[in-house]
C-alpha cells in the first residue's frame, strides 16, 4: 500500500510538472483541483457522485483480476446496463404508466435489476468466450465496448428525448425516480449524489468480506494465482472464471442506479466519461482490495471532478487532461509496486 | 598429468544462510571423464554454474590450463571452451534443429538484419559433424517433434560445433530409458576418446560405475573425496555421498487388507493422434501402494489425469475406472475428491499449491471437509494445520507464511499432511520425493506407509526406481502407454524393470 | 461497384496492415501488444501536424514513423527495464495517447481535438498502400531469411536460449518494439493524411484492436495477418457502403458490422495455433 501511495504522489508530481510545461502554474492547477474537489458541500457531493461510479467500475476490474482476467470492457458493460435499465424504465413508462410512488419503485427495481443482468450478460460473453474459445479476452472485452457504444447510440436514436437539443433519451416516469425518499440527496439537493454511494459502499465492504474469508473468494483467488492447482483441488476454474466476469459486468452495471434513478432518470449519450477505463486505475491503486478501492475510488472521483474545473479555470488544459492523469498514475503505480520484488 | 586442465581451490559461496559450496578444493584433467556426484542438494550445481558463468562466487578462484579463469557469464566461458548441458534444456519447440546450431554462432548485432542466413552450407557441416560423432539428428525437424532424446543430442551437437572441448553435463540421464542410457554413456566414452574432457554431474552410481575416470564427491557443500576411480564398490560410493553408512530404513510389510479398490479397465487415451495410454487394465488395492514405474511421458501423466480430473484435463478417455458404484471417467474432479481421493501431484509449485498464498489458505485446497456451505471452517483448519505442521516438524512453524516462503522439504511435507490427513481412501501420489531433502523424504515415506497400513489404497508414480523398490506392494511397468507386466513384491527385479521400461516384453 | 468495393477495401486495409505488422514484431519477439492503438493514434497526429507546419507528406510520414517508434519505447521501457505488467501498461499508454492528443491540438493549434484540413495535393494517395504491402513481403522475408528474423523468433519461443547464445534479449526486444511503434505510427499516418484529410479525435476507432485481432487470427505469421487484415477491411468497406444505401437498418447497427466480425473472428477460428511460447514472459 505504501509503495502504491509513492507511485501515485509521484505520479501526480509528473502530471503537474506537465501542466507546468503546457504554461500553467502546477501550483495553481493543484488548488483548482482541490478546490473544485472539495471546495464545497456542493462539490464534494459532485465529487462523491463520481465516486459512486468508479465504485462499480473498479470493483468490476479487480474482481476480474482476482480471477486473473483483465477486464477492460466496464465501459461496455456499463452502458449496456444503462441502457437496459432506461429502456426497461420507458418501456413500463410508456405502456404501463405508474399511477402510485410504491407501483413505481416495483418499476423501478425491476428496471435496474434488468439492467444489472444486461451488465452481466456483457461480461459473460467474454468470460465464456475465454474459457470456452480461448480468444483473447483483452480484445474482446474491447470489441464488445465498441458495439455497446452503438448500440446505446442507436438506442438514443430510436428515443431522442423531443424537448432536448442533447443525444438524450426520453426521460422515465418521474414517480421512479428515487430522489423524494433518497437521505443522500437531502443533503445536497443540487447535485446528483445520490443513495447509490451507499449500495456501492456496501458491495464494496461485502465483497471484501466474500473474497477473502468465502469459500467462493478463496475459488475466484485461487483460480486467479494458479489455475492448474486450482482445477486439481477441487475448483472448477472455468466456471469461476466465467462466474467472475459475470460479476465483473454486474458491478459495472451498477452505474446504472448511480446515472439513472439516482439522478437524472434518462439515458444520455456519453454521460460516462469512462468510468470503465478509470476503474481500471482505481482497482490498481487499491491493488484489487475491494475496501481500498472505497478510498482510491474518491481520490479517482476527485480528480475527474477537478479536471471538468480545470476545464474553465485554465487556457491549456481541457477535460482530457483527467486521462493523462490516469495513465501516468496507472504507469506510476504500477511500477512503484515493483519495486518491492526488485529489492528482495 | 603435468598442469591439470582445471583447478578449482577454495571455492566458497553462500545463499543467504545456506553455504552451497564451502572450500571446493579439486582438479579435473584433460581427456577424461569426471564424475561429480553427490545427493540432491551437496552443491553440485551451484559449482558448475560458477564454473560456466552463471553465478560467481564468493571467494577461491577457479584455474583453466594454469590461468586464472573468471568468467562472468556463460558466453566467455563459452569462448573459452567450455559447453554445458543444462538439466533443463534451452530450446524453442517451434523451430528447428538447424536453426538452434545457428543461433550460437557469435554474430555482431548491426549486421544482423542484413545477413542472409546460409543454411544449406549449416546443413552440409552438421551433417559431417553428426556422422563424425555418430549422432545423427534430422536437422530440418523442429524441436517438438524431436523425442527428448534427440534434444538432447541436439545440445550436445551445438557445443561440438562450436568446438567446445569441455562439456558439462547436469543430470544428462534423468531422461533417457535405461536402454538409451547404455548408448548415451557408450558415446561419452567416444566422445572422450576423441580428446574431449566431460563432467558428469550425476546422482546415479551406475553411471559412474560404468564410465567415470575420476570421481569427485560433494556433500554439504563440501568435497566428501576426490580419486580416480578403479572399481570402488557402489557401496562406498554410497557412504561417501550420504555420509553414512547407506542403509535405507526397510518398512514392516503388512498384509492387512487386499480387496480392490479401484479397477481400470481398458483405459485408452490418445491426444494429437499419439497414443498416450494403450488399452490399460490394473487394479489399485485398499491396503495396498502400487507402484507405476516408467520413464517420464510414458502415459503416466495422462493416467493420473484420468484418475483426478479426466473432465478437466482436456484430454479424451475411453475404457473405465471403476470405483465403488462410480466410474471416474465420468466425474469432475471436484466430484471425485469428494469421494475421499486425495492427491500428491507430480509439480508441487505448479499443481499442488498456490506459492502466493499462505500455508493456512494452501491447506485449504481440495479439502472439502474444511467447507461449511460457502463459508470456511476456519478454527477446524487451523487445529488440524497446527498439528500436522507439528507431527511433520515443518520450520517455520509459522502458518501464515507465504507457501513459497517454506524450503522444497517443509512445502511437500505441508502438501502430504493435507492429503493424507484427509483421511482418503485412495491416494494418487506422483514423485513425492522430487527436489526434497534427506529428512523430509524418510518422513515422506514413513508418511505413506502409515497411510497404506490404515488401509488406504495408495497409487505411486515414481521416475526413482529406487523409491518404488522401497514403497510399493506391487509394480506396474509402462511404457509408450502400455502396462508391460505387474510384478509382486518377490519379483522385483531392478534389471528387469530396466528392460520392461525401455519397451522390451 | 464490386471494383470499388475491393478498392476500398484496399485503401482501407492500409492502416490495418501496418498495425498488424506492428504487432507481429512485438508479439513474435515476445511481448505482449494491445497498445496499437495509442501508438497509432499518436502516429496520426504527429503526421498530421508535420505535415500541416512544412506542407509536405513525407515529412509527415517520417514524423508518423518516429513519434509511433518513441511511444514504443516508452513502452519498451516499462515493460523491459523495469518489467512492468505488459497489459496494464499498454492500457495506460492508450489512455495516455487519448489524453496527450486533445492537450498536444489545444497547444499548438488551439483547437479542440482535430487539426486543420490539409490540402488534397498535400496529401498521399495510394503510396501507403504499396508501401504497406511491401512491408508484408519484407517483415516475411526478414524473418524467415536473416539472422535477425532468427533472433526474433527466438525472443519469442525462448527467450532463454536466445540468451545463452549471447544476445540481450532486451536488445532485440527493443528493436523489435522500435519497428512496432514505427509500422503502428505509419498505420496511424495513413489514416489522418491518406484516408482522411486530418486528424480527428478517436479517429483510431479500435483498428489498433482489430490489427491485433487479425494477428491472432492470422496465426502470427505475416501473409495469413495480411489476409485477415483484408477480411477486416472488406468488412469495413462493406459497411461503409451499406451506410449509404439500406436506409432501412440504423447507420450505428451498420456501424458495429467491424467489430462483429472480429468478435466472430476471435471466437469462431481461434482454435489450437501456435501461440509464442515466451510471450510475456521474461528471461
Amino acid at each position: 500500500m505504501k509503495r502504491a501511495l509513492l507511485g501515485f504522489v509521484v505520479g501526480m508530481t509528473v502530471c503537474l510538472s506537465l501542466t507546468w510545461f503546457a504554461g500553467e502554474n502546477p501550483f495553481h492547477v493543484l488548488s483548482v483541483l482541490f478546490k473544485s474537489a472539495f471546495g464545497s458541500w456542493d462539490d464534494l457531493a459532485l465529487t462523491l457522485f463520481y465516486t459512486t461510479s468508479l465504485i462499480f467500475t473498479g470493483l468490476s476490474v479487480s474482481i476480474a483480476f482476482h480471477a486473473g482476467l483483465f477486464n477492460i470492457g466496464a465501459e461496455g458493460q456499463l452502458n449496456i446496463a444503462t441502457v437496459v435499465t432506461t429502456g426497461v424504465g420507458l418501456f413500463f413508462t410508456f405502456w404501463f404508466p405508474p399511477t402510485h410512488v410504491a407501483v413505481a419503485l416495483i418499476y423501478s427495481v425491476a428496471s435496474v435489476l434488468a439492467g444489472l443482468l444486461a451488465g452481466g450478460f456483457w461480461g459473460f460473453l467474454p468470460g465464456y468466450f475465454k474459457v470456452k474459445r480461448d480468444a483473447h479476452e483483452v480484445i474482446l472485452t474491447m470489441m464488445l465496448n465498441f458495439v455497446a457504444a452503438g448500440l446505446a447510440a442507436s438506442f438514443v436514436t430510436n428515443n431522442q428525448n423531443p424537448n432536448s437539443q442533447n443525444p438524450e433519451s426520453s426521460p422515465v416516469s418521474p414517480l421512479m425516480s428515487w430522489q423524494p425518499w433518497d437521505p443522500l440527496h437531502k443533503l445536497a439537493p443540487d447535485t446528483p449524489f445520490n443513495i447509490s454511494f451507499l449500495f456501492a459502499v456496501a458491495a464494496a465492504l461485502i465483497l471484501g468480506v466474500l473474497l477473502y474469508k468465502s469459500r467462493w473468494g478463496f475459488e475466484i483467488r485461487s483460480t486467479g494465482l494458479n489455475e492448474e492447482a486450482a482445477q486439481m483441488n477441487s475448483i472448477p476454474a472455468p466456471k469461476v472464471k466465467i462466474l467472475a466476469m459475470c460479476l465483473a459486468g454486474l458491478f459495472a452495471g451498477g452505474v446504472a442506479l448511480n446515472e439513472i434513478f439516482g439522478a437524472h432518470m434518462k439515458y444520455r449519450l456519453g454521460f460516462s466519461p469512462e468510468y470503465g477505463f478509470i476503474g481500471i486505475a482505481v482497482a490498481l491503486l487499491a491493488r484489487n482490495h475491494p475496501w481500498a478501492i472505497l478510498l482510491s475510488a474518491f481520490l479517482f472521483g476527485a480528480l475527474q471532478k477537478g479536471a471538468g474545473d480545470l476545464d474553465l479555470e485554465t487556457n491549456a488544459i481541457t477535460r482530457d487532461f483527467a486521462k493523462v492523469m490516469q495513465a501516468i498514475l496507472i504507469l506510476s503505480v504500477s511500477s512503484f509496486s515493483l519495486w518491492k520484488g526488485k529489492k528482495k | 598429468m603435468d598442469t591439470p586442465l582445471l583447478e578449482f581451490s577454495n571455492i566458497s559461496k553462500a545463499y543467504g544462510q545456506v553455504h552451497a559450496n564451502q572450500n571446493i578444493n579439486f582438479q579435473i584433467h584433460k581427456g577424461q571423464i569426471h564424475a561429480l556426484i553427490g545427493e540432491n542438494g551437496a552443491g553440485k550445481s551451484t559449482l558448475m554454474k560458477i564454473l560456466f558463468g552463471l553465478e560467481h562466487a564468493d571467494s577461491g578462484e577457479i584455474r583453466l590450463r594454469g590461468e586464472r579463469l573468471d568468467a562472468k557469464s556463460p558466453i566467455e566461458a563459452k569462448k573459452k571452451g567450455l559447453g554445458m548441458v543444462q538439466q533443463h534444456f534451452q530450446l524453442a519447440p517451434a523451430l528447428t534443429a538447424l536453426d538452434h546450431v545457428i543461433l550460437e554462432q557469435p554474430h555482431s548485432f548491426l549486421g544482423s538484419f542484413f545477413e542472409k542466413l546460409n543454411r544449406d552450407e549449416w546443413r552440409q557441416k552438421l551433417e559431417n559433424l553428426s556422422e563424425q560423432f555418430a549422432m545423427p539428428l534430422p536437422w530440418d525437424q523442429t524441436v517438438d517433434q524431436l523425442s527428448v532424446g534427440l534434444q538432447q543430442r541436439l545440445e550436445i551437437l551445438k557445443l561440438l560445433a562450436f568446438d567446445a572441448d569441455i562439456l558439462i553435463l547436469d543430470e544428462p540421464t534423468a531422461v533417457l530409458t535405461p536402454q538409451e542410457v547404455d548408448a548415451f554413456l557408450e558415446r561419452l566414452r567416444s566422445l572422450r576418446d576423441s580428446g574431449k574432457t566431460i563432467i558428469l554431474i550425476t546422482h546415479k552410481l551406475r553411471e559412474v560405475i560404468a564410465v567415470a575416470d575420476w570421481v569427485t564427491v560433494l556433500r554439504q557443500g563440501k568435497v566428501a573425496g576426490t580419486f580416480a576411480y578403479e572399481g570402488q564398490s557402489p557401496h562406498s560410493l554410497a557412504s561417501l555421498m550420504v555420509g553414512k553408512a547407506f542403509s535405507p530404513q526397510e518398512f514392516e510389510r503388512k498384509h492387512s487388507s487386499n480387496e480392490i479398490l479401484v479397477r481400470v479397465q481398458n483405459l485408452s487415451c490418445t491426444s494429437h493422434g499419439v497414443r498416450k495410454l494403450d488399452r490399460v487394465n490394473f487394479e489399485i488395492r485398499s491396503g495396498q501402494i502400487l507402484g507405476v514405474a516408467g520413464v517420464h511421458g510414458n502415459g503416466q501423466t495422462e493416467l493420473i489425469k484420468a484418475l483426478i480430473m479426466p473432465k478437466e484435463s482436456g484430454l479424451h478417455f475411453e475404457g473405465s475406472i471403476k470405483y465403488g458404484e462410480d466410474d471416474l471417467l465420468h466425474l469432475a474432479n471436484k466430484d471425485i475428491r469428494k469421494l475421499e481421493v486425495g492427491l500428491i501431484p507430480e509439480d508441487r509449485l505448479q499443481q499442488a499449491v498456490i506459492p502466493a498464498l499462505s500455508a493456512k489458505e494452501n491447506y485449504l485446497l481440495g479439502r472439502h471437509d474444511f467447507f461449511k456451505g460457502r463459508w470456511i471452517r476456519r478454527h477446524r483448519r487451523d487445529k488440524e494445520l497446527e498439528e500436522s505442521m507439528e507431527e511433520f516438524d515443518v520450520r517455520p512453524r509459522n502458518a501464515d507464511l507465504p507457501f513459497a516462503s517454506f524450503s522444497g522439504g517443509n512445502q511437500q511435507k505441508i502438501v502430504v499432511a493435507r492429503e493424507v490427513n484427509r483421511e482418503p481412501n485412495l491416494l494418487v501420489v506422483a514423485e513425492p520425493t522430487r527436489g526434497v531433502d534427506i529428512g523430509a523424504i524418510e518422513a515422506i515415506h514413513a508418511s505413506l506407509i502409515a497411510t497404506r497400513d490404515a488401509g488406504v489404497g495408495v497409487l505411486l508414480v515414481s521416475s526413482e526406481l529406487e523409491e518404488l523398490l522401497r514403497l510399493s506392494d506391487r509394480i506396474i511397468v509402462m511404457s509408450k502407454g502400455q502396462i508391460k507386466a505387474t510384478l509382486l513384491r518377490e519379483e522385483f527385479d531392478v534389471e528387469r524393470i530396466g528392460c520392461l521400461m525401455g519397451g522390451e516384453a | 461497384m464490386i471494383e470499388e468495393l475491393l478498392l476500398s477495401t484496399l485503401r482501407l486495409s492500409t492502416p490495418l496492415v501496418f498495425a498488424a505488422l506492428g504487432g507481429l514484431f512485438s508479439e513474435r519477439s515476445g511481448v505482449i501488444q494491445i497498445g496499437l492503438e495509442g501508438m497509432m493514434l499518436v502516429g496520426a497526429l504527429a503526421a498530421a501536424s508535420a505535415t500541416t507546419f512544412t506542407g509536405s507528406p513525407w515529412t509527415g510520414v517520417l514524423a508518423g514513423a518516429s513519434v509511433g517508434m518513441i511511444w514504443a519505447l516508452i513502452y519498451a521501457f516499462f515493460v523491459l527495464k523495469i518489467k512492468a505488467d505488459q497489459i496494464i501498461s499498454a492500457t495506460a499508454l492508450n489512455l495516455l495517447a487519448f489524453g496527450l492528443c486533445p492537450f498536444f491540438t489545444k497547444i499548438v493549434f488551439d483547437s479542440t481535438g482535430a487539426t486543420p484540413s490539409i490540402p488534397f495535393e498535400q496529401r498521399l494517395g495510394s503510396e501507403f498502400m504499396w508501401m504497406a504491402f511491401a512491408l508484408v513481403i519484407i517483415t516475411s522475408l526478414l524473418l524467415r531469411y536473416t539472422r535477425f528474423g532468427l533472433w526474433i523468433q527466438f525472443a519469442g519461443e525462448s527467450p532463454s536460449a536466445l540468451q545463452s547464445a549471447g544476445v540481450s534479449v532486451g536488445l532485440v526486444r527493443s528493436i523489435s518494439l522500435a519497428c512496432t511503434g514505427a509500422l503502428a505510427g505509419l498505420g496511424g499516418a495513413s489514416l489522418s493524411i491518406s484516408l482522411a484529410s486530418s486528424y480527428a479525435p478517436n479517429m483510431t476507432a479500435g483498428r489498433g484492436f482489430m490489427a491485433l485481432a487479425a494477428l491472432i487470427f492470422g496465426a502470427w505469421r505475416p501473409l495469413p495477418t495480411f489476409a485477415a487484415c483484408l477480411l477486416f477491411a472488406f468488412v469495413d468497406a462493406a459497411q461503409i457502403r451499406l451506410q449509404g444505401s439500406a436506409t432501412f437498418i440504423p447507420v450505428q447497427v451498420v456501424q458495429i458490422l467491424p467489430y462483429l466480425v472480429t468478435i466472430v473472428a476471435l471466437v469462431g477460428f481461434f482454435g489450437h495455433q501456435r501461440v509464442p511460447k515466451g510471450l510475456g514472459k521474461h528471461v
